[in-house]
């Protein structure tokens, strides 16, 4: 019965794999594909756009080299359409792939643990929507990162740390939402096993990163991978990325339209308030871990790492419509560790959740190509339905949080009131001068849009600072030097999100002495 | 008792080979079907070239691949509020569009058109609104021009301002591609013109162009 289903599932999505499905994520799979076959991983991380996890581009490698045995890539007319049928097989069947090896380890998971309806449970991830949806149709490689992820799970069940480091390393080399599990990963691994372990599995782990990052230590390019590391922070600087969350309400259902350097209270910035926000909801899915019993731990860790993915797709700004995706496989083994000890709820719970993260996807298709699915309402009405959508997540994410963590909540009260002393004190330290009504500088506001011909804008250096530690200088005009202000360089647009709370603004403004007395610039000032 | 092993050992034995023939077979017809269906779709299946956005990669020489140079940023636009009004000069037709789009008309055109610069053709090459005076076309739009040979698909459509109408795609003669979309508008009591909007954006400008669809209006 259960192979039947499971069949089905794979036939399904073999009869879907020639959808194009989100058209500009395959380009860029195609385009970076053939960038590192041609060229090599460091070039294709100096040269390009490429702003995935080194590990990934080794599958990209692998997918370009296959095409070329197959087909020209550099037949324009062919490689490029976005019904390239071979390059969508090629890249699709390591997604099933990816699909089948979680089939696999849940149905593992549940035997180790000793379990009944491993199998079931199995055949609804395989033809749940949501993961169709996101996988073998939208063209994305949510499931890498889960199944990497589940596996290393899986090797904690054995009792084999070290090889459940490894697989983490490669898992967050390879998706980056498996960066947020970092800290809990290691600090579950203390508290399970002990501080010897830990520093055995640091070691592993740095073994695995160092042999999938040994181009750029072999080519001394460490700061490009550096860069790569960093270059995601701002990518999209918006409340919300097609995410129907909290932030896209706030953003007037209209998320990828306002920064999220738009200040939310006193001079904290929407990404900064979301930071905090997550900082504190990371800090109870730690402390669920450290204050575990140890045969209790690695249940706590899986119910933490549910919680940090609803935080991060939450709570942060910048967040894509596809960051729950992980919670499809949480809620599942949730049912295997008795963290949702009745079968019914634990579908019940993946129903709404996977229905959650289906709208959204589906939505989200509709916004950018209405060709690819059947959407039978207008734009407008559609970010209207958001609403609707966003409200749906936010309730099924305070039900979840209540249901598993208030027990856990109520038991440690203190330190959850200690941490939210923490956080409000940051809020009011940050917003000390404010509140008293006192100046604040520009300096500590973060802009929402910077336009420069030469360089960046620097915070208190001049804009050569820009160029590297050697050309660090202090602002001054004519040797009289500023404690704090802008360097800019003309043409330079800066703009500031400030909401309206100021009235007043004193501003000093010349000629840097690095630039000499021949210079000559306008400065304007536009409300 | 010997035979006896033997004869049991050879009736399992023609099992298991016939089994696995079976399965063999199984796997074949499954193999055409799949393999008949992605024949069929690759022949049938009429795509768009689609390139990634910003710096990116496309040969190694960087010349036998021309792609297409992005001249806004179209995600940007279609999200802005800074949309404005288009207006007819010499029919009453308006639409909105982004601000930072400069509409590009022509002097004393009858067909009153109007366009933007968002590709690489010159603007008198690619148009994006024109009034079509019915009577002054073929029947079949498509049999007017040399260049297409047939109608791919054409579906009915309203737009948010109620304009009724239709979406239609043709086939370019002599290869297997596609027109973009072209969107027909009836004009209420005036049954011999048409407003005909081109899609002239590059895939990026879909949402763009969806936008300005939605906002175009004919006043009597």
């Amino acid at each position: 019965m259960y192979f039947l289903l499971l069949f089905l599932g794979f036939v399904t999505r073999l009869f879907l794999v020639p959808i194009p499905g989100f058209k500009a994520d395959i380009a860029f799979w195609k385009g970076w594909g053939l960038a590192v076959a041609d060229r090599g991983i460091i070039w294709l991380i100096n040269n390009t756009n490429y702003n995935y996890p080194p590990g990934f581009a080794y599958i990209l490698d692998f997918i370009g080299k296959t095409y070329k045995l197959f087909a020209d890539p550099y037949n324009i007319d062919q490689y490029w359409m976005d019904n390239n049928l071979l390059y969508l097989f090629l890249f699709k069947i390591l997604i099933i792939l990816s699909d089948i090896g979680i089939v696999f380890l849940i149905i593992k998971i549940s035997k180790k643990l000793k379990m009944e309806w491993g199998w079931l449970l199995a055949s609804i991830f395989f033809l749940n929507p949501a993961v169709l949806f996101d996988g073998v149709i939208w063209g994305q490689v949510d499931q890498f990162g889960l199944f990497l992820f589940l596996w290393a799970i899986y090797f904690f069940i054995d009792e084999k740390p070290k090889l459940a480091s490894i697989i983490f390393t490669i898992a967050w080399l390879m998706k980056w939402q498996n960066i947020l599990f970092i800290p809990i990963f290691y600090l579950f691994i203390y508290k399970k096993y002990s501080f010897s372990d830990l520093i055995k599995s640091f070691a592993v782990s740095l073994g695995t990163f160092a042999i999938i990052i040994f181009p750029f230590w072999f080519y001394r390019e460490m700061a490009s991978l550096l860069n790569l590391f960093t270059v995601n922070s701002n990518w999209f600087p918006w409340y919300s990325l097609n995410a129907f969350n909290g932030w896209w309400i706030a953003s007037g259902l209209n998320g990828m339209k306002i920064s999220d350097k738009t200040l939310v209270l006193g001079i904290i910035n929407a990404k900064q308030f979301g930071l905090l926000l997550f900082s504190l909801f990371y800090f109870i899915a730690s402390l669920n871990i450290f204050l575990a019993k140890k045969e209790e731990s690695l249940k706590q860790f899986v119910l933490s790492s549910a919680l940090v993915i609803l935080s991060f797709f939450h709570l942060l700004t910048q967040s894509h419509e596809r960051y729950l995706f992980h919670l499809l496989g949480f809620v599942i083994i949730f049912y295997f560790f008795k963290i949702e000890k009745k079968l019914t709820h634990t579908i019940g719970l993946l129903s709404i959740v996977s229905l959650g993260i289906f709208l959204n996807m589906y939505v989200s298709m509709a916004f950018n190509y209405p060709d690819q699915v059947y959407w039978p309402f207008s734009t407008e009405t559609t970010r209207s339905l958001t609403l609707y959508i966003s409200m749906f997540q936010i309730v099924t994410f305070i039900y979840i949080f209540v249901r598993y963590f208030s027990s856990f909540i109520r038991k440690n009260y203190l330190w959850v009131v200690a941490a939210s002393v923490v956080f409000m004190g940051f809020l009011i330290t940050k917003n000390y001068s404010y509140f008293l009504g006192k100046p604040i500088s520009l300096t500590k506001i973060t802009p929402v849009g910077i336009q420069q011909d030469y360089l960046k804008p620097m915070i208190n250096m001049t804009v050569e600072s820009a160029r590297g530690v050697k050309y660090w200088n202090r602002l001054s005009n004519n040797y009289y030097f500023y404690n704090q202000g802008i360097g800019a360089h003309a043409n330079s647009e800066i703009s500031y999100g400030l909401g309206k709370r100021f009235s007043k603004l004193i501003t000093d403004f010349g000629i840097d002495t690095e630039a000499g007395d021949q210079n000559k610039a306008v400065f304007n000032l536009w409300n | 008792m010997d035979t006896k092993n033997k004869e049991e050992d050879f009736v399992v034995e023609a099992g298991k080979k016939n089994l696995i023939t079976i399965n063999i077979v199984i796997l074949v017809i499954f193999l055409l079907i799949i393999g008949g269906v992605y024949y069929w779709v690759s022949k049938t299946s009429k795509g768009q070239q689609v390139f990634p956005a910003g710096i990116n990669y496309l040969s190694p020489k960087g010349e036998e691949a021309k792609k297409p140079v992005l001249l806004y940023d179209f995600a940007k636009l279609s999200e802005s509020s800074d949309w404005v009004t288009y207006k007819g000069k010499a029919y009453s037709y308006s639409f909105q569009h982004p601000k930072a789009l400069a509409p590009l008309s022509f002097p004393n055109d009858k067909s009153d058109a109007v366009t933007f610069k968002v590709n690489e053709l010159p603007p008198e090459q690619s148009l994006l609104l024109t009034v079509e005076i019915v009577s002054s076309r073929d029947k079949n739009y498509w049999k007017f021009f040399s260049g297409l040979s047939g109608l791919n698909k054409i579906e009915p459509i309203t737009n948010e301002k109620g304009l009724k109408g239709y979406k239609a795609a043709y086939l370019v003669k002599g290869s297997k591609t596609v027109t973009s979309d072209n969107y027909f508008f009836q004009v209420e009591g005036n049954d011999d013109i048409l407003l005909h909007i081109g899609d002239i954006f590059p895939t990026e400008g879909k949402a763009v162009l969806n936008r300005l669809v939605n906002s175009l209006e004919y006043l009597k």
